[in-house]
């Protein structure tokens, strides 16, 4: 089948960047997209030019490394699909594609398709965790937790950290990303002595880092590869003001 | 000031906050004003009276008042900066876009809440001020509520103003009523679809409401 | 080369403790005077970075991607094994010895393996400790599910992402570090050479990959945590990043390299769809819990394969194995599809693949449970095929999986060379020639978390590296090196791309170091290898620039590794001429079944780089079974 892109290039950080227009030849309704990517990219640099840079490593889905707004959409048009999950059997004859990178003031580009989501893992260290030294741990069986709970706490946890989320929110919030490490942590009774204090570390954090407020707005519980509720962003909101109103003592960096 | 007062109000759930609750109040004051704005439908004398009765409580009524005024620039307030805010936080927009997931309204909440900000400088001109008609209102005594209305919108482009804000604001109330339980951390799947719908149906009873007294003024149901 | 395993005297069970006891220590105050550097920030690196830095140590960290939180570890999905026995069903320390032991086929050390089972408990309470969030039972408590390889259940697992929470668990750890200012992380950073000077690993030579940067850092021991090869066969299911560079350049710097012929081909994984297949898709193991694997009995079957009736069809594994079925070992149960696809029963276009059917386990369990099970798998799969595996069977075929082989180390985990340690799927690691499932990410904590942070502190007591900085003349070199090299690559500007050359490579290795290998097939490959490394370095293309992010020349270091590898690999396998594991030598075997050669080859083979086109030296560490007999694996 055949199709057109219009991909964003940019050199680096500093420069200016824009849509180039590819139309790949041989494009197979069974590859994924990035495969398809792949193949553009053998083209381009057999002609001589730089290849499209674009982040993805575990190509299944969980790795969060991949990261391209297709059409509009962060990680393309299927419902709880990463960009890597995604087959070229989802577009038709003739598509025209736009390929972005993920927009937010946080994540800066740093070349093509890649974008600086550190902002992430500065948040994870204010707080996502709970303090226990390797070793100190009781039997794993003395502390009985409801299925329920374990579940729910699971489907929190088993976000990607790909950013899909502050791609698709027009106020470029990451208060997906922050929710779902808060309420996998508040969810769980290992997470309560810690937790005050995570939602406000992590929350100032997600703030310092540029990161918009959340407005309610949705599209990011959309975007999600992991399909992640904002019933963790209420509990996020929640948590972080009682951590406010009634134990602003717990706001202490992580560095203690 | 305490500083995590401050540091509260400086982060954005804590602005969020503050938005959600002087939203919510003034989700309260909406529904006890229509309520009060129904009485024109049971005549002249009912609603007057209500007028009367409320100056005759001038402490509470300007209690009420400053609330409301506080709630208000609360509101816009934290409206201005977040929305300031949120547009440093995406500078870049998509050559593309396609907004899945998200409302209309939810997505244009600054425009229509600025609308409404208009609307309500014009209202208060109108009714409480009563500036901008001088010539309709002079003659009429100072509780007479019923003609002020039934005058006022006997002119279609002010019922048109005012049915086109009433529905500005249940725009920006179909998103805000579920909006701002879900910042007050009020979300549970089982009861989530329920609240959005009571917030639209909300929405909606408040818009036919208001919008319905100019209607039926115009209509000559009132008069 | 001079291969003392260092393994403790005394009886088995007591050899960890006792060695615990015997290694020296720093005091606490002292051990913030020592440096680690830790490649690698998986499982293994991101548990052993974060351990020691709460020790005291002074950590500074490395990975190519992003964050820690991307490693391929995190793309683990059946489970991690431990000997709890909360099932009661008769598990122990022992028998997961025991079961490791004998799922690797006698080639691993015992030593090491017990210790392994005896640590794998910790692991699962540290992990429930940090809010890892395994799968539980109604009443609250941990659930298991069971693996190949073994009769009883003792996987614990969170889903079909298992690896994803241990990691974000190990991460979780590091970040807290990393937040205290204990560990210092540098991300999109790779290591492209190691420095040794007075003959100790004192740093290595890294690029950042956004900048182009090269640079040198010193420390007082390395720590390698880079992961597996399987990347060498093109095709795998290992990230596209995985790569064997790090162990490699430490393998031409001196460290030996053990078994790198010993491989694992998983044997359940979404066949090929065509030519520009970048990886392949592990279906976890778990699926054959409840999964049936067969065959239509008749060559070229083309029914649908509803339409092929009950007796038309075998269920190859059940039949062949009757005590352990579908949850035969890997090996055995990948060899069992390749043999009956050889035989032109193979299901697909391609005609390589086999059933893997759950319409028995639905009908029993109902399909809400299986999806409760499985769902994010089945998920997986039908985005990959198109086809919903609720309704019709999966396919599956054999794909690389992971790689047994790798960097020698001693019961220290220390290489061969002083104060470089390696840990996790990088070294050649305690599954002999087959890995059970679910006991990688046990090896990789097990190492990360309970071992090494235990025999550093010894090394640095005992050693007691002496002062060196980055600018001492061996760093000044090594970054030369790297800095040539990768003039080089950008300037050959020939006609062939790095993913090229990566393809080609791995069809080679795989058609002749896969599944099955000969004599022939390996000296051809070794020549085909050699001639294609030529081409490489005379037709290479590179585009854009060394400064800055450039993915195609990532991609060339890599391939530059792998093409030198490979050849050793083929080597390995060649020399070894018993078949054992994931080994197999068609030569050798006895009605279908892995013959061993307790007498000539029960030992670990390692290699030592001789120079550029010299055909290196192998060593021999034998081993010796005091506890276990040396038996035929039987899975009948
Ligand atoms: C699809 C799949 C499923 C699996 N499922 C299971 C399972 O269910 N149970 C089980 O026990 N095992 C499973 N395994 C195996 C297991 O996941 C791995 O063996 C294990 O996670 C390896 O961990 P590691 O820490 O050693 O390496 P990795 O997690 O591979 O980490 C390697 C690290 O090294 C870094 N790195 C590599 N090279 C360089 C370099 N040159 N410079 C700088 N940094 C570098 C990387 O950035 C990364 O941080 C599975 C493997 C695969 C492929
Ligand atoms: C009678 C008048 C108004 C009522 C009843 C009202 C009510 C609300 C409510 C309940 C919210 C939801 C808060 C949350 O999500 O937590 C909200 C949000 C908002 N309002 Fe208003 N509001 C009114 C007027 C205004 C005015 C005058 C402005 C602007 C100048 C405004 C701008 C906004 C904005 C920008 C939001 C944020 C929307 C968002 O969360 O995306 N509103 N409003
Ligand atoms: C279309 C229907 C409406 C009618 C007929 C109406 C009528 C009135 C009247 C007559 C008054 C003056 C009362 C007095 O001075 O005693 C008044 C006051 C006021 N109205 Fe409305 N109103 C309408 C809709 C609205 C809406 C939608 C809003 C909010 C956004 C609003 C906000 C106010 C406010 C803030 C006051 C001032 C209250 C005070 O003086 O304390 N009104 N309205
Ligand atoms: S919440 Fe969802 S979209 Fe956001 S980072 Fe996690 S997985 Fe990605
Ligand atoms: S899209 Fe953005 S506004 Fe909130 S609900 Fe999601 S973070
Ligand atoms: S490449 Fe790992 S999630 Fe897409």
């Amino acid at each position: 089948m055949k199709i057109k892109l219009h991909v964003w290039r940019q050199k680096n950080a500093k420069s200016a960047g824009k849509l180039e227009t590819y139309s790949p030849s041989d494009v197979n309704p069974n590859m994924s997209f990035l495969e398809m990517l792949d193949v553009l990219n053998e083209d381009l640099i057999k002609k001589g030019e730089d290849a499209i840079s674009f982040d993805h490593d575990c190509r299944e889905g969980i790795c969060g490394s991949c990261s391209m707004v297709i059409n509009g959409r962060p990680h393309g048009p299927s419902k709880g699909t990463t960009a890597c999950q995604l087959h070229m059997r989802s577009f038709k004859e003739g598509d025209e594609l736009y390929i972005e990178p993920w927009r937010a003031g946080a994540f800066p580009v740093v070349k093509d398709l890649i974008v600086d989501r550190t902002p992430f893992d500065r948040i994870m260290a204010k707080g996502g965790f709970v303090s226990v030294n390797t070793g100190s741990a009781q039997d794993a069986n003395a502390l009985p937790i409801s299925k329920d709970l374990a579940d729910k706490s699971f489907e929190a946890a088993a976000c990607i950290g790909c950013g899909a989320c502050v791609a698709a929110c027009k106020n470029s919030s990451a208060m997906l990303f922050v929710s779902t490490k808060v309420s996998q942590l508040a969810l769980l009774p290992q997470g309560q002595p810690e937790r005050m204090r995570r939602a406000l570390g992590m929350l100032r954090q997600h703030d310092e880092e540029g990161f918009g407020a959340c407005t309610n707005t949705k599209a990011c519980e959309a975007a999600c590869p992991k399909e992640i509720s904002i019933e963790n962003i209420a509990r996020l909101n929640r948590d972080f003001m009682k951590a406010t109103l009634f134990y602003p003592e717990h706001e202490t960096s992580a560095s203690e | 000031m305490n500083s995590w007062v401050f540091k509260a109000m400086k982060s954005t759930i804590g602005q969020k906050w503050l938005m959600g609750l002087s939203g919510l109040f003034m989700i309260f004051f909406l529904l006890g004003h229509l309520s009060g704005n129904m009485l024109i439908y049971a005549g002249p004398e009912a609603i007057n009276t209500y007028a009367e009765t409320l100056r005759k409580f001038p402490a509470a009524l300007w209690a009420f008042r400053i609330l409301s005024v506080v709630a208000l620039v609360v509101h816009v307030a934290t409206a201005v900066v977040l929305t300031k805010r949120n547009r440093a936080a995406n500078p870049i927009p998509y050559a593309s876009s396609a907004w899945k997931g998200s409302s209309w309204s939810s997505r244009n909440m600054g425009m229509t809440g600025f609308v409404i900000l208009l609307y309500i400088i014009y209202h208060l001109a109108h009714f409480t001020w009563r500036l901008t008609h001088p010539e309709l209102f002079s003659e009429l005594e100072p509780f007479d509520v019923y003609q002020m209305v039934v005058l006022s919108f006997q002119e279609p482009w002010l019922v048109g103003l005012y049915i086109l804000a009433t529905f500005t604001i249940c725009l920006h109330l179909t998103h805000s009523i579920s909006s701002s339980l879900q910042t007050l951390g009020i979300n549970h799947p089982k009861y989530n679809l329920a609240i959005r719908r009571l917030g639209d149906f909300l929405a909606i009873v408040l818009f036919l409401g208001f919008s319905s007294i100019p209607v039926a003024v115009l209509l000559g149901i009132l008069s | 080369m001079k291969l003392e395993s260092k393994v403790p005297s005394g009886p088995l069970a007591e050899k960890w403790s006792k060695h615990k006891f015997d290694v020296k220590l720093i005091n606490p105050a002292n051990k913030r005077k020592y440096s680690v550097i830790v490649v690698g920030t998986g499982l293994a690196g991101s548990s052993a970075a974060a351990t020691m830095a709460e020790l005291g140590y002074k950590v500074t960290a490395f990975c190519y991607q992003d964050s820690p939180r991307r490693a391929h570890s995190i793309a683990a999905q059946g489970g991690i094994n431990a000997a709890k026995n909360y099932q009661g069903d008769g598990d122990s320390v022992h028998r997961l010895f025991y079961d490791t032991i004998k799922g690797g086929d006698f080639r691993a050390r015992e030593a090491n393996v017990y210790r392994l089972a005896q640590v794998s408990t910790d692991i699962i309470d540290q992990a429930v400790a940090q809010g890892v969030p395994f799968a539980r039972d109604y009443g609250g408590l941990l659930a298991n599910r069971s693996f190949g390889g073994s009769q009883v259940s003792r996987t614990f697992y969170a889903r079909g992402q298992t690896g994803q929470q241990l990691l974000l668990g190990a991460y979780s750890s590091l970040s807290r570090q990393i937040g205290m200012g204990t560990v210092e992380m540098h991300g999109k950073t790779e290591m492209l050479d190691l420095v040794i000077v007075n003959g100790k690993a004192r740093g290595i030579i890294t690029r950042n990959l956004e900048t182009g940067e090269i640079k040198r850092w010193a420390a007082d021991a390395v720590v390698l945590a880079t992961g597996g090869y399987g990347n060498v066969f093109y095709l795998s299911t290992n990230a596209i990043g995985c790569n064997v560079t790090a162990t490699f350049r430490s393998y031409k710097k001196g460290a030996g390299f053990a078994n790198p012929c010993f491989t694992q081909i998983h044997p359940t994984c979404i066949p090929v769809s065509g030519d520009h297949q970048s990886k392949l898709t592990l279906m976890s193991e778990s699926l054959r819990n409840d999964g049936r694997v067969w065959a239509p009995k008749k060559r070229g079957d083309k029914r649908p394969p509803a339409d092929i009736p009950e007796d038309e069809r075998d269920y190859f594994l059940e039949v062949k194995y009757p005590s352990y079925g579908n949850l035969a070992p890997r090996d055995i149960a990948s060899r069992a599809a390749k043999e009956v696809c050889d035989e032109g029963r193979g299901v697909g276009e391609s005609g390589l693949g086999v059933y893997l059917d759950f319409a028995d386990s639905i009908k029993r369990l109902g399909e809400d449970k299986v999806r409760e099970r499985y769902g994010n798998l089945f998920d997986m799969y039908q985005k990959i095929t198109d086809e919903n595996p609720y309704k019709m069977p999966m396919r599956i075929y054999p794909a690389v999986h992971y790689t047994m082989g790798g960097l020698w180390v001693d019961y220290n985990l220390m290489s061969t060379i002083s104060g470089l340690h390696v840990i996790g799927e990088a070294n050649f690691s305690d599954h002999g020639s087959n890995r059970l499932g679910a006991s990688a990410l046990m090896q990789g904590l097990a190492d990360g978390y309970f071992v090494l942070p235990n025999t550093i502190g010894n090394y640095f007591a005992t050693a007691k590296p002496e002062k060196t900085s980055i600018d001492a003349p061996e760093f000044i070199q090594a970054e030369k090196e790297v800095k040539e090299r990768i003039q080089k690559f950008m300037s050959i500007n020939g006609t062939k791309t790095p993913a090229e050359f990566h393809k080609e490579l791995g069809h080679i290795m795989w058609e002749k170091c896969g599944m099955a290998r000969d004599k022939a097939g390996l000296e051809s490959a070794i020549t085909k290898i050699q001639a294609l490394k030529k081409e490489f370095w005379s037709n290479l293309k590179v585009t854009g620039t060394a400064e800055g992010l450039n993915q195609t020349l990532e991609r060339a270091g890599r391939v530059a590794d792998f093409l030198e590898f490979g050849e050793l690999m083929c080597r390995d396998a060649l020399t070894r001429e018993e078949s054992c594991g994931g080994h197999f030598r068609t030569e050798h075997q006895e009605e279908g079944e892995a013959k061993r050669d307790d007498a000539n080859f029960c030992h670990v083979a390692v290699w030592e780089y001789q120079g550029e086109e010299k055909v290196p030296l192998r060593h021999k560490e034998e081993l010796t079974f005091e506890t276990l007999q040396l038996s035929t694996r039987s899975y009948k």
